[in-house]
């Protein structure tokens, strides 16, 4: 469950610049989630929440919206979607993460950047491709008190 | 806002917070010997009773678990992050584990954020030194290893004799003292061949004392360290260049208590 470990960070991270910015209250904080990093969007809004409290962030609502990936091959200029490589990439990648709470996640879970390495363009097979949106987790508005 | 709220800063601070000290092992140049010197000081410090973490950073020829003799390993995550594998009593991350052969395309930008995601990404636990092979030259591996340790970090600059090699690590060296990085010295790797009982200095006589960095230590050419290697039996098997890199450990652990 590496969500707990993100939210904890996001939180911190959240209260740092805060405290740095001299932001006196927080009280809505929306991040964006690239889908390469298949995390589970529930789990990150409960944790983040929970290790709030007891914080000046309690109470702070925590949306977490996912960006859909899209791909754009810089060869042949076509464009697609994470749903159009999943299944290939699952079933040619034998490499897994095990998770120590349980299950399995593919490497792209916790480095999104190795979709590089697993995924090439559908149409004309380069590497040479550009990831127009949905990598990394970004903390992208926060409604705040000044 | 954007670097501030990057979590991955934070993140990285916090896992890397129980490890004591991160030991840079750079050069100018590649084809210096510096990944097998960095998995070689790993092994040492480890016979020496301390923690060690071995994090090979070269993103585009991961090789440390070839020199640590475990290719194979099962990958773990858990609520922190990524687990090292366990390699002969070092804590080792490389990215061989999970791309194998394949190649790792990556420009400028997309690497710098999968080095964040390995540094946020990976819990050491409690370290007395993680070793970190940085890949060659003045890059994003090491300005972004930098930013992040900040003071922990010290660098251990390898070299040959060539002077080619020398010349780029005048460089190298240039940036580190910018950046205000402790330098605990420099190995001369590759400086001679013992050949019926005398030293043949293959790429030329030593010329490190130009560069104004104490020296920790001389480490031969030793033909059996290849096939020590390639047989499986690990960099001990090649007792000159074991020995010598031994003697380095122990300067670099007695530099650093002063």
């Amino acid at each position: 469950m590496h969500e707990w470990g993100i939210a904890e960070s996001i939180v911190r991270a959240v209260l740092e610049y805060a405290e740095n910015e001299g932001i006196k209250g927080v009280w809505e904080v929306v991040v964006s989630v690239g889908e390469l990093s298949q995390l589970d969007l529930e789990v990150l809004r409960y944790a983040t929440e929970t290790l709030s409290k007891g914080t000046p962030l309690e109470g702070a609502v925590f949306k977490f919206k996912q960006e859909k990936a899209r791909f754009k091959c810089n060869r042949c200029g076509w464009e697609w979607g994470f749903e159009d490589v999943k299944a290939s990439i699952e079933e040619k990648v034998d490499v897994r993460v095990r998770d120590l709470e349980g299950g399995s996640d593919l490497p792209v879970h916790y480095m999104p950047e190795l979709i590089y390495t697993y995924a090439s363009c559908p149409k004309c097979g380069s590497s040479d491709f550009e990831v127009v949106s949905g990598m990394g987790i970004k903390v992208v508005r926060l409604k705040v008190d000044e | 806002m954007s670097e501030m709220l990057d979590y991955r800063y934070v993140a990285a601070k916090a896992n890397l917070s129980p490890v004591k000290k991160a030991l840079l092992i750079c050069s100018g140049k590649g084809g210096v010997g510096k990944s097998v010197l960095a998995a070689s000081l790993a092994l040492a410090f480890r016979e020496r009773g301390r923690r060690v973490g071995l994090l090979d950073l070269d993103i585009h020829g991961p090789s440390a678990p070839l020199v640590l003799r475990a290719e194979k390993a099962e990958l773990l995550g858990g609520r922190r992050g990524l687990h090292p594998v366990e390699a002969s009593g070092v804590k080792l991350f490389s990215l061989y584990y999970y791309v194998g052969d394949r190649p790792v395309p990556l420009r400028g930008a997309l690497k710098e954020s999968l080095l964040l995601d390995i540094l946020a990404g990976v819990y050491w636990g409690e370290l007395d030194y993680l070793v970190i092979d940085e890949p060659p030259g003045t890059g994003d591996e090491l300005l972004v290893t930098l930013r992040v340790l900040g003071s922990k970090a010290s660098a251990v600059v390898v070299t040959t004799p060539s002077r080619l090699s020398l010349s780029v690590v005048k460089r190298l060296v240039g940036l580190l003292r910018r950046e205000g990085v402790e330098i605990v010295g420099l190995v001369e790797n590759m400086s001679y061949l013992e050949v019926g009982g005398g030293r043949v200095a293959i790429f030329g006589e030593s010329r490190v004392d130009d560069l104004g960095i104490d020296l920790l230590g001389r480490i031969p050419i030793d033909p059996r360290l290849e096939r020590a290697l390639a047989s499986g039996r690990g960099v001990k098997a090649a007792e000159k260049y074991w020995d010598a890199v031994v003697k380095v450990a122990e300067r670099i652990e007695k530099k650093l208590s002063r």
